[in-house]
């Protein structure tokens, strides 16, 4: 994920306006395609973006850079996510309220049913595994990146990956009878 | 060490298969994200060549993989316009600039405002808080929705961006059962009959919560 420049970042940790539309531009995607996978309701995850980029903006003038900015940003959008689901106790959600995937419109070689079968079950996994799947298949972050992200071991990132993929994986099997579309590709 | 391996090895017969599988397949899912070392690849390889079951798995994790990155790059989601307010609210969409506009307002004042060098509560505010105290009483309905403005002026008196806005909404007039609610206002109208909406959409204000937060801006901005 591209990343913003340190001259970038420091403008707008100074308040320039200009700068704080291009960090939104670049981010808003991908922060609020995050929480909508993790709330299952895009306009929830609509209200978490703009609470993660209030709260990207108090803590710019200390960053520090420690980390990359990205896997800053999804801290703290990760954190506003498991806060809401902790508040409203939603951690499985029923079909109908998985957010349509915007990509079935626009690579046709992805079917329809294919793909909602498979958010499906993403959605119904626990939201740490479901987290980490995301990261890293969505977002395309590493390993290591996904541990600082989520707080938790690189042996755990492992973990959690693997078992959302096995259990994708076994729910995607027993939703399409035998899982034509995914397997016989 | 968080991968197990089985004492039967891998491909074994009989009721070692499942554990064996299992282990590659953790295998598998590290191959599939380029997160596996040489040693692990050649054990998955020897694996995959007996188990088609295995195979499947990681073509499975391989196109999956592939869906998840394709929506990725699609920004993620249908939506990519910000949405200015609450869900429940009706005011409408708000675009990065505006959102950049309430971030740069936030920073160059510090925290919301909470370090503010002088807070004073102006007559402007108290105009406001006259007219929201009446519209308490005419949303009686739902309850008593009780606003206090306040309005961060510098020394010459003059206003020092947005007016800070708290509610508390008596939810049963005869307990005394408060629920505070927070409104954070990017825009309000110097007097309220400036903008005719600004009593409209106060009056649909309906938070569920004490987390809620509402947002107000008027659409002709």
């Amino acid at each position: 994920m591209e990343q913003p420049s340190a001259r970038l970042i420091r403008r707008a940790a100074r308040g320039e306006e200009r700068a704080l539309e291009t960090l939104v531009r670049m981010y808003w995607g991908p922060i609020q395609g995050y929480l909508a996978r993790m709330v299952s309701d895009e306009a929830d995850a609509e209200d978490l973006a703009q609470e993660v980029f209030v709260r990207m903006a108090r803590g710019l003038p200390d960053f520090a850079a420690r980390s990359k900015f990205t896997t800053w940003l999804f801290q703290i959008a990760k954190n506003q996510g498991i806060d809401f689901l902790r508040r409203h106790e939603v951690e499985r959600v029923p079909l109908e309220r998985v957010p349509a995937g915007s990509i079935a419109a626009d690579r046709p070689e992805y079917g329809v049913e294919e793909t909602e079968l498979l958010w499906f079950c993403i959605a119904t996994l626990d939201v740490d595994l479901r987290s980490a799947l995301i990261l890293r298949d969505v977002h395309g972050f590493s390993y290591k990146e996904i541990a600082e992200i989520v707080d938790a071991t690189l042996s755990t990132v492992k973990w959690r990956i693997y078992q959302a993929r096995a259990q994708v994986h076994a729910r995607y099997l027993e939703g399409s009878g035998a899982g034509r579309s995914i397997l016989e590709s | 060490m968080w991968l197990r391996r089985s004492p039967e090895g891998y491909g074994g017969g009989g009721g070692s298969i499942a554990s064996s599988c299992s282990e590659v397949r953790s295998l598998l899912s590290l191959i599939v994200d380029h997160e596996a070392n040489d040693l692990e690849r050649a054990r998955a390889a020897r694996h995959l060549t007996g188990c088609a079951s295995c195979r499947s798995f990681q073509s499975f994790a391989e196109r999956t993989g592939a869906i998840l990155h394709a929506e990725g790059e699609g920004g993620g989601a249908a939506t990519s316009k910000v949405r200015h307010g609450h869900r429940r609210s009706t005011s409408g969409r708000m675009c990065e600039q505006d959102l950049a506009a309430r971030l740069a307002l936030m920073i160059r004042e510090g925290s919301e405002g909470e370090e503010r060098p002088v807070v004073r509560r102006s007559a402007f505010a108290a105009a406001a808080l006259v007219a929201a105290l009446s519209l308490g009483v005419f949303i009686g309905g739902l309850g008593v929705l009780t606003l206090t403005q306040e309005t961060v002026t510098d020394a010459a008196g003059y206003p020092l961006g947005s007016p800070r806005i708290s509610a508390s909404r008596t939810l049963d007039p005869g307990t005394e059962v408060e629920e505070q609610v927070s409104i954070l206002a990017t825009w309000v109208p110097r007097r309220l009959a400036d903008d005719p909406y600004w009593e409209k959409w106060m009056m649909g204000v309906t938070p569920m919560s004490l987390y809620d937060e509402v947002h107000y801006r008027p659409e002709n901005l």
